[in-house]
């Protein structure tokens, strides 16, 4: 998993859930690639507008219209 | 709608009249001494071209996409289709007429491709699969062990490379691993795209009653494993005893086909670079075993013969308009030798490491089995080498035969011996 402090995996499913909808700058680029990566482009990235500090908020789609899941190589 | 339909129709089969007999042939052949990289012509067209129609083997022309931005853009695209009974969808080899088979989910759409996967993913977490390594090591570390013991020369493919995924999927899904010869001898004449179809297909049909009386006796007696899950969801009426048969045949042959041709190819091709061979064997970080699983996964393809895709609304790209009704196909090979993408993208490098190759597809179908794949490559090349660092090749890599002709590419047979 490219960022285990964001994402993971619910158990009964593997569908991938957010940990954390603000991520630090630190994990900017990190997000951004999990973004990039993300095969049913459920995720997306965008910078917190007031802040220029911030790497923006991150959040996948609803499970139900493919979210990706277990397989899916965040 | 209809009549618009027609128009594009017979639009589409005109140009496709004067323009086929000009058009290259796909899939098209490596070239001889090549046998890890893409076909010079589509590493050709790729630098030509992001969108050109090729000829198939039925005389059908759909579109192909060279490079890997655009292969990843479309594949996400919601108006393409995996129904190969779909007007326009490429087809690699005749498929009967009565086919109903759906092998697993691959060849559906959501939603009901997302419902059946979903039935399955959990197995295939990270941390499930993580949790299995442990006894992956132990498979790897006894076959090895029977390796050294064993005759001189082998072959790595029936002693080795066959036997860890196999095993391991047969674990996971409940199937008795006594049957191997049985499941392994029908999954590959199965994708032996070069057998008469009525070989092919009576081969399927076998697996699928095979796997169908499996799901009977899990049905009957329930174990942890995943055909048993699935009995769950035949039980409480969730899915179909065929459904369930049919994704237990895709999982295994998906499951041991893959990884078996990972195995003995990226040996072959660690022998063939012997200074990335002796980086792999003498280094102790995990990191760069990683690394290597995916450079080798960028750099090898097995699965040679591209994704395939129906069309389901026009398209507009590149300036052109994909329409409706056509087919598109994805050679995920060409995509991972994009230098666009990768630096130098024909040499093999082990410190690469990047995960941006499309080696397990992209977009809702990506390789469910992915982590499991990882893993057990990670545990294969982290440890085959440093146990037995004198391997090497019995012939010479011009006698092997390659998988032209498969649907998953590798060797037939590995000779090897230490």
């Amino acid at each position: 998993m490219l960022a285990p402090e964001v994402f993971d995996q619910r158990d009964e499913d593997g569908v991938v859930v957010l940990l954390d909808p603000e991520p630090g700058e630190a994990l900017r680029a990190t997000v951004r690639e999990a973004a990039d990566m993300c095969p049913s482009g459920a995720i997306s990235v965008s910078a917190i507008s007031d802040s220029a500090t911030s790497a923006g908020t991150a959040s996948t789609g609803a499970p139900s219209t493919g979210a990706p899941s277990a397989s899916e190589g965040k | 709608v209809t009549t618009d339909n027609a128009v594009t129709d017979s639009t589409a089969t005109n140009s496709t009249v004067t323009d086929s007999a000009t058009l290259p042939e796909y899939p098209m052949r490596r070239a001889a001494g090549c046998p890890f990289d893409p076909p010079p012509a589509l590493a050709d067209l790729q630098r030509d071209t992001p969108l050109t129609r090729v000829r198939l083997w039925d005389g059908s022309t759909p579109w192909l996409v060279t490079r890997h931005a655009d292969q990843r853009t479309l594949l996400r695209d919601p108006r393409i289709s995996s129904d190969n009974l779909r007007p326009g969808y490429p087809n690699a080899a005749k498929i009967a007429a009565d086919q109903r088979s759906k092998v697993g989910f691959i060849l559906m759409d959501d939603p009901e491709h997302a419902r059946l996967r979903r039935m399955v993913t959990a197995r295939f977490a990270i941390k499930r699969v993580e949790a299995m390594r442990p006894s992956v090591q132990k498979i790897v570390d006894d076959l090895i062990d029977r390796l050294l013991a064993g005759p001189r020369p082998v072959d790595l493919v029936e002693a080795f490379a066959l036997p860890v995924p196999s095993l391991v999927i047969c674990t996971l899904l409940g199937v008795p691993y006594a049957d191997h010869e049985f499941f392994q001898t029908s999954s590959s004449t199965m994708i032996r795209l070069s057998l008469p179809p009525a070989e092919r297909q009576a081969a399927a049909r076998r697996l699928s009653e095979y796997l169908d009386d499996l799901v009977g006796d899990k049905l009957d007696r329930p174990g942890d494993d995943l055909l048993s899950e699935l009995a769950g969801h035949v039980r409480a009426g969730e899915l179909t005893r065929e459904d369930a048969a049919q994704i237990g045949v895709l999982l295994l042959i998906a499951g041991h086909e893959t990884t078996a041709n990972m195995i003995a190819l990226g040996t072959v091709a660690l022998l063939e670079h012997p200074e990335q061979l002796a980086r792999l064997r003498d280094t102790d970080d995990p990191a760069l075993v990683a690394s290597a699983v995916e450079e080798l996964l960028r750099y090898l393809n097995i699965t040679h013969n591209g994704r395939r895709r129906a069309v389901l609304e026009d398209i507009e790209f590149g300036g052109e308009v994909i329409r409706a009704g056509e087919g598109i196909i994805f050679p995920n090979d060409i995509a991972n030798r994009d230098e666009s993408v990768f630096t130098d993208p024909g040499r093999l490098d082990i410190g690469r490491g990047g995960r941006n190759h499309v080696a397990f597809g992209f977009g809702v179908h990506q390789c469910l089995g992915q982590p499991l794949a990882r893993m057990e490559l990670q545990v294969v090349y982290g440890t085959l080498y440093r146990r037995i660092p004198t391997l090497r090749l019995a012939t010479s890599t011009d006698q092997l035969t390659f998988k032209h002709d498969g649907a998953v590419y590798g060797v037939y047979e590995l000779p090897v011996t230490w």
